[in-house]
Protein backbone atom coordinates (compact mmCIF):
# COMPACT_ATOMS: atom_id res chain seq x y z
CA UNK A 1 0.00 0.00 0.00
CA UNK A 2 2.96 2.36 0.83
CA UNK A 3 4.93 1.15 -2.16
CA UNK A 4 2.04 2.38 -4.14
CA UNK A 5 0.75 5.39 -2.76
CA UNK A 6 4.56 6.51 -3.43
CA UNK A 7 4.64 5.71 -6.92
CA UNK A 8 1.41 7.65 -7.18
CA UNK A 9 3.02 10.90 -5.34
CA UNK A 10 6.20 10.51 -7.44
CA UNK A 11 4.57 9.93 -10.87
CA UNK A 12 2.03 12.47 -10.68
CA UNK A 13 1.97 15.23 -7.94
CA UNK A 14 5.76 15.89 -7.35
CA UNK A 15 7.07 15.02 -10.98
CA UNK A 16 10.73 15.50 -10.98
CA UNK A 17 13.01 13.82 -13.43
CA UNK A 18 15.87 12.14 -11.33
CA UNK A 19 19.01 11.13 -13.28
CA UNK A 20 22.38 9.45 -12.23
CA UNK A 21 24.36 12.04 -13.48
CA UNK A 22 22.34 14.58 -10.39
CA UNK A 23 24.93 13.05 -7.99
CA UNK A 24 26.89 15.88 -8.36
CA UNK A 25 24.18 17.93 -7.21
CA UNK A 26 23.92 16.60 -4.37
CA UNK A 27 27.62 16.62 -3.59
CA UNK A 28 27.60 20.00 -4.28
CA UNK A 29 24.38 21.33 -2.47
CA UNK A 30 25.25 24.43 -0.63
CA UNK A 31 24.75 23.66 2.77
CA UNK A 32 25.62 27.46 3.73
CA UNK A 33 22.36 28.43 2.29
CA UNK A 34 20.77 26.35 4.71
CA UNK A 35 22.69 27.85 7.72
CA UNK A 36 21.69 31.21 6.25
CA UNK A 37 17.87 30.51 6.39
CA UNK A 38 18.16 28.61 10.12
CA UNK A 39 20.07 32.00 11.26
CA UNK A 40 17.74 34.49 9.33
CA UNK A 41 14.94 32.16 11.47
CA UNK A 42 16.15 32.18 15.25
CA UNK A 43 19.67 34.12 14.99
CA UNK A 44 21.40 30.88 15.24
CA UNK A 45 24.45 29.70 13.11
CA UNK A 46 23.64 25.50 12.74
CA UNK A 47 27.64 24.90 11.84
CA UNK A 48 28.26 27.12 15.09
CA UNK A 49 26.26 24.77 16.81
CA UNK A 50 27.21 21.63 15.64
CA UNK A 51 30.71 22.55 16.29
CA UNK A 52 29.79 23.61 19.63
CA UNK A 53 28.13 20.45 20.09
CA UNK A 54 30.99 18.44 18.97
CA UNK A 55 33.20 20.05 21.34
CA UNK A 56 30.89 19.16 24.32
CA UNK A 57 29.95 22.51 24.96
CA UNK A 58 26.36 23.59 26.37
CA UNK A 59 24.57 24.33 23.21
CA UNK A 60 21.29 24.40 24.55
CA UNK A 61 21.57 27.65 26.27
CA UNK A 62 22.74 28.98 23.37
CA UNK A 63 19.87 27.55 21.52
CA UNK A 64 17.49 28.92 24.50
CA UNK A 65 19.02 32.41 24.42
CA UNK A 66 18.90 33.00 20.73
CA UNK A 67 15.27 31.63 21.33
CA UNK A 68 14.11 34.42 23.40
CA UNK A 69 16.07 36.99 21.83
CA UNK A 70 14.19 36.27 18.64
CA UNK A 71 10.86 36.21 20.41
CA UNK A 72 11.55 39.19 22.46
CA UNK A 73 12.51 40.97 18.98
CA UNK A 74 9.49 40.48 16.82
CA UNK A 75 6.87 37.54 18.88
CA UNK A 76 4.78 41.94 18.50
CA UNK A 77 5.15 42.32 15.18
CA UNK A 78 1.59 43.82 14.68
CA UNK A 79 2.53 46.34 17.93
CA UNK A 80 2.01 49.35 15.89
CA UNK A 81 -1.22 48.13 14.22
CA UNK A 82 -2.94 46.98 17.10
CA UNK A 83 -1.85 50.32 18.44
CA UNK A 84 -3.17 52.17 15.96
CA UNK A 85 -6.56 50.07 16.30
CA UNK A 86 -7.21 50.18 20.17
CA UNK A 87 -6.55 53.95 19.56
CA UNK A 88 -8.67 55.08 16.89
CA UNK A 89 -11.11 53.09 18.25
CA UNK A 90 -11.26 55.33 21.06
CA UNK A 91 -11.06 58.29 19.42
CA UNK A 92 -13.77 57.69 16.94
CA UNK A 93 -16.00 56.77 20.64
CA UNK A 94 -15.07 59.92 21.84
CA UNK A 95 -15.89 61.86 18.22
CA UNK A 96 -19.03 60.07 18.33
CA UNK A 97 -20.06 61.14 21.64
CA UNK A 98 -19.16 64.56 20.71
CA UNK A 99 -21.15 64.80 17.65
CA UNK A 100 -24.41 62.62 19.22
CA UNK A 101 -25.98 65.86 19.97
CA UNK A 102 -26.40 67.14 16.36
CA UNK A 103 -29.39 67.16 15.01
CA UNK A 104 -28.33 65.99 11.25
CA UNK A 105 -27.99 62.01 11.99
CA UNK A 106 -26.18 61.47 9.12
CA UNK A 107 -23.68 63.69 9.26
CA UNK A 108 -23.10 61.80 12.91
CA UNK A 109 -23.25 58.38 10.33
CA UNK A 110 -21.31 59.99 8.50
CA UNK A 111 -17.72 60.24 10.70
CA UNK A 112 -18.29 57.01 12.59
CA UNK A 113 -18.64 55.43 9.20
CA UNK A 114 -14.81 57.20 8.58
CA UNK A 115 -13.82 56.08 12.26
CA UNK A 116 -14.94 52.34 10.55
CA UNK A 117 -13.01 52.88 7.71
CA UNK A 118 -9.99 53.53 9.17
CA UNK A 119 -10.29 50.92 11.71
CA UNK A 120 -10.96 48.15 8.60
CA UNK A 121 -7.66 49.62 7.00
CA UNK A 122 -5.21 49.23 9.87
CA UNK A 123 -6.67 45.56 10.57
CA UNK A 124 -6.54 44.33 6.67
CA UNK A 125 -3.29 45.59 6.81
CA UNK A 126 -2.20 43.97 10.34
CA UNK A 127 -4.50 40.82 8.86
CA UNK A 128 -2.03 40.98 5.55
CA UNK A 129 1.24 40.97 7.40
CA UNK A 130 -0.59 37.46 9.01
CA UNK A 131 -1.36 36.11 5.51
CA UNK A 132 2.59 36.79 4.61
CA UNK A 133 3.94 35.17 7.63
CA UNK A 134 2.07 31.94 6.40
CA UNK A 135 2.86 32.68 3.19
CA UNK A 136 6.45 32.79 3.93
CA UNK A 137 6.67 29.48 6.17
CA UNK A 138 4.56 27.89 3.87
CA UNK A 139 7.43 28.96 0.70
CA UNK A 140 10.56 28.13 3.29
CA UNK A 141 8.84 24.81 4.16
CA UNK A 142 8.71 24.21 0.49
CA UNK A 143 12.04 25.07 -0.39
CA UNK A 144 13.73 23.00 2.17
CA UNK A 145 11.57 20.26 1.08
CA UNK A 146 12.28 20.86 -2.87
CA UNK A 147 16.00 21.19 -2.03
CA UNK A 148 15.92 17.90 0.09
CA UNK A 149 14.24 15.95 -3.09
CA UNK A 150 17.79 14.71 -3.94
CA UNK A 151 18.75 13.42 -0.59
CA UNK A 152 15.26 11.64 -0.33
CA UNK A 153 15.52 10.20 -3.76
CA UNK A 154 19.42 9.01 -2.72
CA UNK A 155 18.13 7.61 0.20
CA UNK A 156 15.72 5.51 -1.38
CA UNK A 157 18.15 4.29 -4.42
CA UNK A 158 20.88 3.74 -1.57
CA UNK A 159 18.28 1.44 1.19
CA UNK A 160 16.43 0.26 -1.59
CA UNK A 161 13.05 0.94 0.09
CA UNK A 162 10.80 3.27 0.84
CA UNK A 163 10.91 4.78 3.84
CA UNK A 164 7.98 7.08 5.69
CA UNK A 165 9.89 10.46 5.47
CA UNK A 166 9.71 10.14 1.82
CA UNK A 167 6.07 9.97 2.00
CA UNK A 168 5.29 12.20 4.93
CA UNK A 169 7.95 14.91 3.33
CA UNK A 170 6.18 14.91 -0.47
CA UNK A 171 2.33 14.62 1.80
CA UNK A 172 3.69 18.00 3.44
CA UNK A 173 4.72 19.56 -0.07
CA UNK A 174 1.20 18.73 -1.43
CA UNK A 175 -0.24 20.30 1.86
CA UNK A 176 1.10 23.08 1.61
CA UNK A 177 0.70 24.04 -1.71
CA UNK A 178 -2.62 23.21 -1.45
CA UNK A 179 -3.22 25.78 1.48
CA UNK A 180 -0.86 28.36 -0.31
CA UNK A 181 -3.49 27.63 -3.63
CA UNK A 182 -6.15 27.42 -2.24
CA UNK A 183 -6.90 27.96 1.44
CA UNK A 184 -5.23 31.57 1.48
CA UNK A 185 -7.37 32.87 -1.38
CA UNK A 186 -10.36 32.03 0.09
CA UNK A 187 -8.90 33.39 3.75
CA UNK A 188 -8.81 36.93 2.31
CA UNK A 189 -12.51 36.91 0.64
CA UNK A 190 -13.84 35.75 3.80
CA UNK A 191 -12.41 38.30 5.75
CA UNK A 192 -13.15 40.81 3.43
CA UNK A 193 -17.04 39.16 2.89
CA UNK A 194 -17.48 39.74 6.70
CA UNK A 195 -16.52 43.08 7.30
CA UNK A 196 -18.65 44.07 4.21
CA UNK A 197 -21.26 42.18 6.15
CA UNK A 198 -20.87 44.43 8.59
CA UNK A 199 -20.53 47.30 7.49
CA UNK A 200 -23.91 47.00 5.44
CA UNK A 201 -25.68 46.42 8.81
CA UNK A 202 -28.64 44.11 6.87
CA UNK A 203 -26.23 40.97 7.07
CA UNK A 204 -27.11 40.58 2.90
CA UNK A 205 -23.63 38.51 2.82
CA UNK A 206 -24.32 36.39 5.58
CA UNK A 207 -24.89 32.94 4.08
CA UNK A 208 -21.95 33.80 1.71
CA UNK A 209 -19.27 34.17 4.05
CA UNK A 210 -20.26 31.38 6.25
CA UNK A 211 -19.78 29.20 3.04
CA UNK A 212 -16.40 30.78 2.90
CA UNK A 213 -15.72 29.60 6.64
CA UNK A 214 -17.17 26.22 5.67
CA UNK A 215 -14.74 25.97 2.79
CA UNK A 216 -11.71 27.25 4.90
CA UNK A 217 -13.12 24.74 7.79
CA UNK A 218 -13.33 21.94 6.00
CA UNK A 219 -10.34 22.08 3.74
CA UNK A 220 -8.21 22.16 6.57
CA UNK A 221 -9.93 19.41 8.15
CA UNK A 222 -9.09 17.46 4.87
CA UNK A 223 -5.71 18.25 4.68
CA UNK A 224 -5.44 17.26 8.22
CA UNK A 225 -7.11 13.66 7.80
CA UNK A 226 -4.75 13.16 4.92
CA UNK A 227 -2.18 13.65 7.11
CA UNK A 228 -3.35 11.53 9.36
CA UNK A 229 -4.11 9.11 6.67
CA UNK A 230 -0.34 8.97 6.01
CA UNK A 231 0.74 8.71 9.64
CA UNK A 232 -1.32 5.28 9.53
CA UNK A 233 0.55 4.48 6.56
CA UNK A 234 3.83 4.44 7.76
CA UNK A 235 1.78 3.25 11.64
CA UNK A 236 4.33 5.39 13.85
CA UNK A 237 2.60 5.13 18.06
CA UNK A 238 3.45 6.58 20.74
CA UNK A 239 2.30 2.73 22.85
CA UNK A 240 5.66 2.99 25.30
CA UNK A 241 4.92 7.08 25.47
CA UNK A 242 4.70 8.31 29.47
CA UNK A 243 1.07 8.63 29.75
CA UNK A 244 1.13 12.33 31.35
CA UNK A 245 3.40 13.76 28.57
CA UNK A 246 0.50 12.10 26.47
CA UNK A 247 -2.08 13.43 27.45
CA UNK A 248 -0.56 17.05 28.36
CA UNK A 249 0.80 17.18 24.23
CA UNK A 250 -3.13 15.90 23.27
CA UNK A 251 -4.58 19.18 25.37
CA UNK A 252 -1.73 21.64 24.12
CA UNK A 253 -3.00 19.87 20.88
CA UNK A 254 -6.85 20.44 21.00
CA UNK A 255 -6.13 23.81 21.68
CA UNK A 256 -5.42 24.51 17.72
CA UNK A 257 -8.97 25.89 16.20
CA UNK A 258 -10.42 23.73 13.95
CA UNK A 259 -7.73 21.10 13.15
CA UNK A 260 -7.09 20.83 17.08
CA UNK A 261 -9.37 17.62 17.56
CA UNK A 262 -8.40 16.03 14.25
CA UNK A 263 -4.51 16.53 15.53
CA UNK A 264 -5.14 15.77 19.32
CA UNK A 265 -4.67 11.95 18.45
CA UNK A 266 -1.56 13.02 16.78
CA UNK A 267 0.31 14.30 19.53
CA UNK A 268 1.66 10.21 20.80
CA UNK A 269 3.06 10.39 16.85
CA UNK A 270 4.72 13.36 17.27
CA UNK A 271 6.15 12.32 20.89
CA UNK A 272 6.64 8.95 18.99
CA UNK A 273 8.45 10.80 16.98
CA UNK A 274 10.79 12.73 18.78
CA UNK A 275 11.76 9.12 21.09
CA UNK A 276 13.02 7.33 18.36
CA UNK A 277 15.57 10.04 17.07
CA UNK A 278 18.11 8.51 19.15
CA UNK A 279 21.00 10.06 17.17
CA UNK A 280 22.18 13.56 19.48
CA UNK A 281 22.87 15.35 16.25
CA UNK A 282 19.27 14.64 14.60
CA UNK A 283 17.70 15.53 18.23
CA UNK A 284 19.60 19.03 18.22
CA UNK A 285 18.28 19.24 14.39
CA UNK A 286 14.53 18.39 15.68
CA UNK A 287 15.27 20.87 18.39
CA UNK A 288 16.22 23.61 15.74
CA UNK A 289 13.64 23.00 13.25
CA UNK A 290 11.04 22.83 16.68
CA UNK A 291 12.35 26.72 16.87
CA UNK A 292 12.04 27.42 13.27
CA UNK A 293 8.39 26.25 13.30
CA UNK A 294 7.16 27.32 16.82
CA UNK A 295 8.07 31.30 16.05
CA UNK A 296 5.66 32.23 13.64
CA UNK A 297 3.19 29.84 15.18
CA UNK A 298 3.28 31.48 18.80
CA UNK A 299 3.29 35.14 16.71
CA UNK A 300 0.15 34.41 15.01
CA UNK A 301 -1.19 33.08 18.49
CA UNK A 302 -0.69 36.17 19.85
CA UNK A 303 -2.02 38.33 17.20
CA UNK A 304 -5.28 36.31 17.25
CA UNK A 305 -5.30 36.46 20.81
CA UNK A 306 -4.86 40.15 21.12
CA UNK A 307 -7.53 41.20 18.49
CA UNK A 308 -10.08 39.08 20.63
CA UNK A 309 -8.72 40.97 23.38
CA UNK A 310 -9.52 44.12 22.66
CA UNK A 311 -12.67 43.57 20.99
CA UNK A 312 -13.09 42.43 24.64
CA UNK A 313 -11.92 45.06 26.46
CA UNK A 314 -13.57 47.79 23.68
CA UNK A 315 -16.91 46.98 23.71
CA UNK A 316 -18.26 48.86 26.77
CA UNK A 317 -17.11 52.05 24.66
CA UNK A 318 -16.61 51.08 21.28
CA UNK A 319 -19.25 51.44 18.30
CA UNK A 320 -20.88 47.72 17.67
CA UNK A 321 -19.29 47.61 14.08
CA UNK A 322 -15.99 48.28 15.10
CA UNK A 323 -15.79 45.97 17.24
CA UNK A 324 -17.29 42.75 15.33
CA UNK A 325 -15.01 44.14 12.91
CA UNK A 326 -11.71 43.52 14.99
CA UNK A 327 -13.42 40.17 16.33
CA UNK A 328 -13.70 39.21 12.99
CA UNK A 329 -10.30 39.68 12.20
CA UNK A 330 -9.39 38.00 15.35
CA UNK A 331 -11.56 34.75 14.19
CA UNK A 332 -9.73 34.96 10.90
CA UNK A 333 -5.88 34.97 12.46
CA UNK A 334 -6.76 32.39 13.82
CA UNK A 335 -7.90 30.38 11.04
CA UNK A 336 -4.51 31.44 9.80
CA UNK A 337 -3.13 30.13 13.22
CA UNK A 338 -4.75 26.69 12.14
CA UNK A 339 -3.21 26.55 8.34
CA UNK A 340 0.20 27.28 10.08
CA UNK A 341 0.21 24.83 12.45
CA UNK A 342 -1.31 21.87 10.14
CA UNK A 343 1.86 22.64 7.86
CA UNK A 344 4.11 22.62 10.60
CA UNK A 345 2.92 19.96 12.49
CA UNK A 346 3.36 17.90 9.52
CA UNK A 347 7.06 19.40 8.76
CA UNK A 348 8.20 18.43 12.21
CA UNK A 349 6.90 14.86 11.86
CA UNK A 350 7.97 14.67 8.51
CA UNK A 351 11.77 15.64 9.67
CA UNK A 352 11.48 13.58 12.47
CA UNK A 353 10.48 10.22 10.74
CA UNK A 354 13.54 11.26 8.08
CA UNK A 355 15.53 11.76 11.11
CA UNK A 356 14.47 8.26 12.54
CA UNK A 357 16.37 6.68 9.83
CA UNK A 358 19.82 8.69 9.96
CA UNK B 1 -16.31 79.44 33.71
CA UNK B 2 -17.10 78.94 30.37
CA UNK B 3 -20.15 77.91 30.89
CA UNK B 4 -21.49 80.09 33.16
CA UNK B 5 -20.59 82.47 30.43
CA UNK B 6 -22.37 80.96 28.06
CA UNK B 7 -25.35 80.18 29.79
CA UNK B 8 -25.48 84.06 30.53
CA UNK B 9 -25.33 85.10 27.22
CA UNK B 10 -27.60 82.55 26.08
CA UNK B 11 -30.11 83.92 28.59
CA UNK B 12 -29.48 87.83 27.71
CA UNK B 13 -30.26 86.23 23.84
CA UNK B 14 -33.25 84.32 24.80
CA UNK B 15 -34.39 87.32 26.86
CA UNK B 16 -33.78 90.48 24.14
CA UNK B 17 -34.94 88.17 21.16
CA UNK B 18 -38.55 87.88 23.15
CA UNK B 19 -38.70 91.33 24.64
CA UNK B 20 -38.05 92.26 21.20
CA UNK B 21 -40.34 90.14 18.96
CA UNK B 22 -42.70 92.13 17.99
CA UNK B 23 -39.97 94.24 15.98
CA UNK B 24 -39.49 93.18 12.73
CA UNK B 25 -36.57 91.25 12.29
CA UNK B 26 -34.86 92.30 15.32
CA UNK B 27 -35.09 88.80 16.87
CA UNK B 28 -34.19 86.72 14.26
CA UNK B 29 -31.14 89.30 14.48
CA UNK B 30 -30.69 88.72 18.14
CA UNK B 31 -31.00 85.06 18.24
CA UNK B 32 -28.21 84.77 15.08
CA UNK B 33 -25.76 86.88 16.84
CA UNK B 34 -26.42 85.24 19.94
CA UNK B 35 -25.66 82.20 18.20
CA UNK B 36 -22.50 83.62 16.22
CA UNK B 37 -21.09 84.51 19.69
CA UNK B 38 -21.75 81.38 21.86
CA UNK B 39 -20.12 79.30 18.61
CA UNK B 40 -17.12 81.28 18.89
CA UNK B 41 -16.51 81.00 22.59
CA UNK B 42 -17.54 77.09 22.06
CA UNK B 43 -15.08 76.65 19.33
CA UNK B 44 -11.67 77.61 21.45
CA UNK B 45 -12.55 75.02 23.80
CA UNK B 46 -12.74 72.84 21.15
CA UNK B 47 -8.81 73.20 20.97
CA UNK B 48 -8.39 71.53 24.20
CA UNK B 49 -10.16 68.48 22.83
CA UNK B 50 -8.15 68.74 19.68
CA UNK B 51 -4.57 68.97 21.58
CA UNK B 52 -5.24 66.16 23.58
CA UNK B 53 -5.97 64.07 20.05
CA UNK B 54 -3.12 65.59 18.53
CA UNK B 55 -1.09 64.48 21.87
CA UNK B 56 -2.04 61.25 20.91
CA UNK B 57 -0.54 61.41 17.31
CA UNK B 58 2.63 63.11 18.06
CA UNK B 59 3.94 60.89 21.31
CA UNK B 60 1.85 57.66 21.53
CA UNK B 61 2.88 56.52 17.98
CA UNK B 62 -0.86 56.82 16.27
CA UNK B 63 -0.64 58.18 12.46
CA UNK B 64 -1.67 61.86 12.62
CA UNK B 65 -2.98 61.45 9.69
CA UNK B 66 -6.48 59.37 10.92
CA UNK B 67 -6.73 61.70 13.84
CA UNK B 68 -6.72 64.86 11.20
CA UNK B 69 -9.19 63.45 9.17
CA UNK B 70 -10.95 62.47 12.25
CA UNK B 71 -10.82 66.26 14.06
CA UNK B 72 -11.72 68.18 10.86
CA UNK B 73 -14.80 65.36 10.09
CA UNK B 74 -16.16 67.07 14.00
CA UNK B 75 -15.10 70.53 12.66
CA UNK B 76 -16.96 70.32 9.34
CA UNK B 77 -20.11 68.50 11.06
CA UNK B 78 -20.19 71.34 13.72
CA UNK B 79 -19.98 73.81 11.56
CA UNK B 80 -22.72 72.74 8.87
CA UNK B 81 -25.00 71.92 11.39
CA UNK B 82 -24.56 75.12 13.07
CA UNK B 83 -25.28 77.58 9.51
CA UNK B 84 -28.12 74.98 9.05
CA UNK B 85 -29.60 75.75 11.98
CA UNK B 86 -29.24 79.58 11.82
CA UNK B 87 -30.94 79.27 8.48
CA UNK B 88 -33.77 77.11 9.88
CA UNK B 89 -34.55 79.98 12.04
CA UNK B 90 -35.02 82.59 9.70
CA UNK B 91 -37.22 80.50 7.91
CA UNK B 92 -34.79 79.01 5.03
CA UNK B 93 -34.97 75.10 5.36
CA UNK B 94 -34.16 74.65 1.59
CA UNK B 95 -30.55 76.77 1.66
CA UNK B 96 -30.14 74.63 5.43
CA UNK B 97 -30.92 71.05 3.58
CA UNK B 98 -27.87 72.77 1.06
CA UNK B 99 -25.53 73.97 3.69
CA UNK B 100 -25.98 69.93 5.21
CA UNK B 101 -25.33 68.16 1.96
CA UNK B 102 -21.87 70.65 0.99
CA UNK B 103 -20.88 69.60 4.63
CA UNK B 104 -21.01 65.75 3.80
CA UNK B 105 -19.79 66.09 0.65
CA UNK B 106 -16.69 67.91 2.31
CA UNK B 107 -16.52 65.26 4.77
CA UNK B 108 -16.54 62.64 2.08
CA UNK B 109 -13.92 64.37 0.04
CA UNK B 110 -11.97 64.60 3.53
CA UNK B 111 -11.80 60.96 3.69
CA UNK B 112 -11.31 60.73 0.34
CA UNK B 113 -7.60 59.72 1.62
CA UNK B 114 -8.22 57.21 3.34
CA UNK B 115 -11.21 55.59 1.51
CA UNK B 116 -8.25 55.35 -1.50
CA UNK B 117 -5.87 53.74 1.17
CA UNK B 118 -8.05 51.07 2.62
CA UNK B 119 -9.51 50.38 -1.69
CA UNK B 120 -5.48 50.21 -2.36
CA UNK B 121 -5.02 47.80 0.59
CA UNK B 122 -7.77 45.27 -0.20
CA UNK B 123 -7.11 45.23 -3.84
CA UNK B 124 -3.18 44.49 -2.99
CA UNK B 125 -5.06 41.97 -0.33
CA UNK B 126 -7.13 39.78 -2.54
CA UNK B 127 -4.38 39.90 -5.31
Amino acid sequence: MKKIIFIIFIAFLVGKNVYANEVNEVIDYNFFELDEVIEEKIDLSFNELIKKYMAGEDVYESIKESFFNKVKGELFYNNDYIKNIVLISIISALINILIADLKDKSVCELVSLIGQIMVIGLATASFKSSIFLLINSLNDVLDIINSAIPFIIMFISASGRIYGGALMTFGTSIVASGIQRVIVPILAFELLIKIVNIISKKNLLNKLSNLFSLCIKWGLKIFSYGFMFLVGIERISGGSINKFVGNYFKGVIKMVPIIGDVFSGASDIAIGVISGVKNGTALLIMVVIFLIVIVPILKIAIVGFTYKMIAGFLEPICEKQIIEIIDVVGNSTFLVLSALFLISFMFFISCGITLCGV
Amino acid sequence: MDIVKIGIIGLIGAVLATTLSGEKGYSILISMATGLVLFFIILPLYSDVFNVFNYLGDNIGIDSRYVMVLLKAIGIAYISTFSAQLCRDFGQNSIADKIELGGKVIILINAMTIVNELIEEMTGFIM
